[in-house]
């Protein structure tokens, strides 16, 4: 069963460049959940094109050619290699577009929980985050494609170091933006029961830690679809209250193994 | 035999604009019933049933309801309720199924999942989804059935008055399969909304010394002021409210961007923007695919550790050529004992422009040139009349970022991969390597002489390859290791 919700906050900003999108699907008593989150950049209103294109042709993947392929009972290192082709079909799309109107990309991250199957395939490309938030941790699944990451990660900044870095707005990797060849990451997880995972974009946690995300959004503090609001948006008003300046979006979904209403 | 309709695909959509929606796929067989989507379509019937739009293409037909600003039974029953609200959600339920049979609409097409019934906070009512087809190989689950799930379900109400649940609770029972009912030798009665209509008018609830007038007031704020008679009003047929939600196209959001319009200028932003690290223009491809990105303004090759490319060849001079990059503009120069030549291997170069495409020989050691904004990205050499060579790294080189790596999961260390293809003595057996498909970079895994390889669970048998991704989990005798890309 999924309880799930959003938030999503322009912020000091003109536009509001990230698009989200939330999908389940029922088939044969099943239900399946699809999920998205996109910060497109981009001069112009190009960056909320980008991110909005990405998520209805999301959406059309999971309605299309997932469902056929749920239908013919495909197992899930197909479905990751059709899901892959259509992000690469996007940047394609993008970078064509990005031509006659300039830059435009986006980041991606998403997540396709099937319960029946145990699955969990997250799929990720640039800063946004999935997060698993249990009682005692919120762990982050993906890891950010950006410059501070990437000197995390070779030992180049500390911890502390990467917190005042003046780079926080530089990724390496996304959709579109003239970029060919990109590989995109992938995990195959198995989902766990009970624990609330979080899509968002890296205005919502930029500015807020880890542990902050996890005392708000403990499972056991969840237990239905308003208090997950709630949480969400004492977590957007946190963020706000500390300047933060980007678009502000992210989606919790709570996952639990007991059969829903219905 | 009809299948029920949850048995249909059927997809809920939140998009972040507030748009939600409901598409159910029903199958190229069935026909949908235009006449009754014409009717569907009229303010009159909007008031009981949710706007949708149908799309029919070769394969499926599909409707899409458009579920904007309602909330699903199953969520709104699980809320505290009072007993008055509960009965106008039953009450607006009978209303519908009464509508459908006096509007000649059949009560089979009505969707009677709670999880796809809808209640309207704004306008106080319920809404169900209607799927007109003609002849159709799928049924709704039944309104009898449906209230019957949602009393058991329905289980935060605050009760008022007791004595009208229990008849209610009565009256379902005739409706419930042999098992849950007390009388098991009468088979249960077909439901129709006259029954429960029948019911209301029978049963007033909290009747005893109170205004019957007063009660349906509070169930039904839009029937104010009607005779208590008249409760529940059966096929109501008012003007949709001005803030009726109005019919939706079937999905804005694609349209509006499923072809790039021209963006509306916007005021520039104050604040810093996302913006991605450019990879180099320029780059080197080897025979077996391996990109080396042209870095910094002077770009070394040769044997030496210390060159940005090392080509760990014997017939390769320590520092045996230099590409520089001036104003947009690649040169290479040659510094070698043995020569370097572009294109002709006839034709030593000192000093040449290099164009996308050129092909570099490093004594016998051919690179294809690329500059990125050509549009074909096979940066495979056309021939090789030697294979690539081999490379080595040096440990002094800490400024070169590695293509990927390999991170135990048992304690995080990693292995770092700096040139495909790929071995270490840490995997015997296990050779990574890239080749360049159309529009990305494939990475395989093979097996070689590994004792075990498995990606993600499948058995990559000695001899073979597979195809694997970023963020895919590598058992390599029997230690498990996560791949990934560095970008």
């Amino acid at each position: 069963m999924f309880q799930y919700t959003y938030v999503t906050k322009k912020g000091l900003r003109e536009t509001n460049q990230d698009a989200l999108l939330i999908q389940t699907a029922r088939f044969q008593g099943r239900e399946i959940l699809f999920a998205a989150v996109c910060d497109g950049m981009g001069g112009l209103s190009c960056g909320e094109h980008a991110s909005s294109y990405t998520v209805s042709e999301a959406a059309a993947w999971f309605s299309g050619q997932f469902a056929r392929m749920t239908e013919a009972n495909a197992d899930v290192l197909e479905i990751r290699s059709s899901l892959d082709d259509m992000l690469h079909r996007i940047n394609d799309e993008i970078n064509l577009a990005g031509e006659r109107l300039g830059d435009m990309g986006t980041t991606y991250t998403s997540m396709l929980l099937d319960p029946e199957k145990n699955i969990l395939l997250a799929a990720h490309v640039g800063d946004t985050r999935l997060y698993r938030i249990t009682d005692s941790e919120a762990e982050a699944l993906t890891t950010d494609h950006s410059v501070i990451a990437e000197e995390l990660h070779r030992g180049i900044l500390t911890e502390e170091s990467a917190r005042t870095d003046s780079r926080q707005n530089q990724i390496t990797n996304c959709i579109g933006a003239g970029e060919t060849g990109r590989a995109y990451d992938f995990s195959i997880l198995e989902p766990e029961d009970g624990c609330i995972y979080l899509l968002c974009t890296d205005g919502f946690r930029k500015l807020i830690s880890a542990d902050e995300i996890r005392q708000a959004l403990a499972p056991s503090a969840n237990p239905d679809t308003e208090t997950l609001k709630r949480s969400l948006t004492y977590l957007t008003d946190l963020n706000l209250s500390r300047q933060e300046s980007d678009n502000i979006t992210a989606a919790a979904i709570k996952f639990t193994k007991e059969n829903g209403v219905g | 035999m009809l299948k029920p309709f949850r048995n249909l695909f059927a997809f809920k959509t939140v998009y972040s604009e507030n748009k939600t929606y409901v598409n159910y796929k029903i199958g190229k067989k069935e026909e949908i019933n235009y006449t009754q989507v014409q009717m569907l379509e009229k303010p009159a019937f909007r008031e009981y049933f949710v706007p949708f739009q149908c799309t029919k293409t070769a394969s499926v037909n599909k409707i899409c309801f458009d579920i904007s600003g309602l909330t699903a039974l199953s969520e709104y029953l699980k809320t505290e309720l009072t007993q008055e609200k509960y009965f106008e959600i039953i009450a607006g339920i009978q209303r519908i199924a009464s509508f459908c049979k006096k509007s000649y609409l059949s009560t089979d097409n009505l969707v009677c999942s709670l999880k796809y019934m809808y209640y309207h906070n704004v306008q106080k009512k319920v809404l169900m989804a209607y799927v007109p087809v003609k002849n159709p190989h799928y049924v709704g689950d039944g309104i009898g059935a449906c209230l019957i799930r949602m009393h058991k379900k329905a289980r935060h109400i605050i009760i008022t008055d007791g004595n009208y649940m229990q008849k209610y609770e009565h009256f379902l029972e005739r409706y419930m399969p042999a098992r849950g009912r007390r009388n098991r030798k009468k088979p249960p009665l077909t439901f129709s909304p006259d029954s429960l209509l029948h019911f209301f008018n029978e049963n007033r609830m909290n009747a005893g010394g109170m205004d019957p007038d007063f009660a349906i007031e509070k169930m039904h704020p839009d029937t104010a002021g009607q005779p208590a008679e008249s409760f529940p009003i059966m096929g109501q047929l008012s003007e949709p409210a001005p803030s009726a939600p109005p019919v939706q196209s079937a999905a804005p959001v694609t349209a509006a961007v499923q072809s790039f319009a021209e963006p509306e200028p916007a005021p520039k932003q104050t604040v810093s923007e996302t913006v991605i690290r450019k990879r180099t223009r320029a780059s080197l491809t080897d025979s077996r695919g391996n990109i080396f990105h042209i870095t910094g303004p002077v770009f070394r090759i040769g044997r030496n550790v210390d060159n940005d490319l090392v080509v760990n060849e014997a017939t390769v001079s320590g520092f045996h050529a230099e590409i520089t990059c001036e104003d947009d503009a690649y040169f290479i120069r040659d510094l070698s004992t043995n020569g370097t030549y572009v294109n002709d291997d006839a034709h030593r170069i000192t000093r040449a422009q290099l164009k996308d495409g050129d092909v570099v020989l490093f004594d016998d050691f051919r690179y294809t040139f690329r500059i990125e904004e050509k549009k074909d990205e096979n940066g495979r050499a056309e021939s090789a009349n030697r294979t690539a060579p081999t490379y080595t790294v040096s440990q002094k080189r800490r400024s070169e970022r590695p293509l990927a790596y390999l991170k135990r999961v048992s304690d995080g260390s990693e292995i770092s991969i700096f040139r495909f293809p790929f071995e270490c003595d840490e995997m015997p057996g296990l050779v990574l390597s890239s080749e360049r498909s159309w529009n990305r970079q494939d990475i395989y895994a093979e097996n070689r002489s590994c004792e075990s390889l498995c990606f993600q669970s499948v058995e990559i048998a000695g001899g073979t390859k597979m195809k694997i991704f970023s963020g895919c989990v590598l058992v390599v005798n029997g230690e498990r290791f996560r791949f990934q890309i560095e970008n």
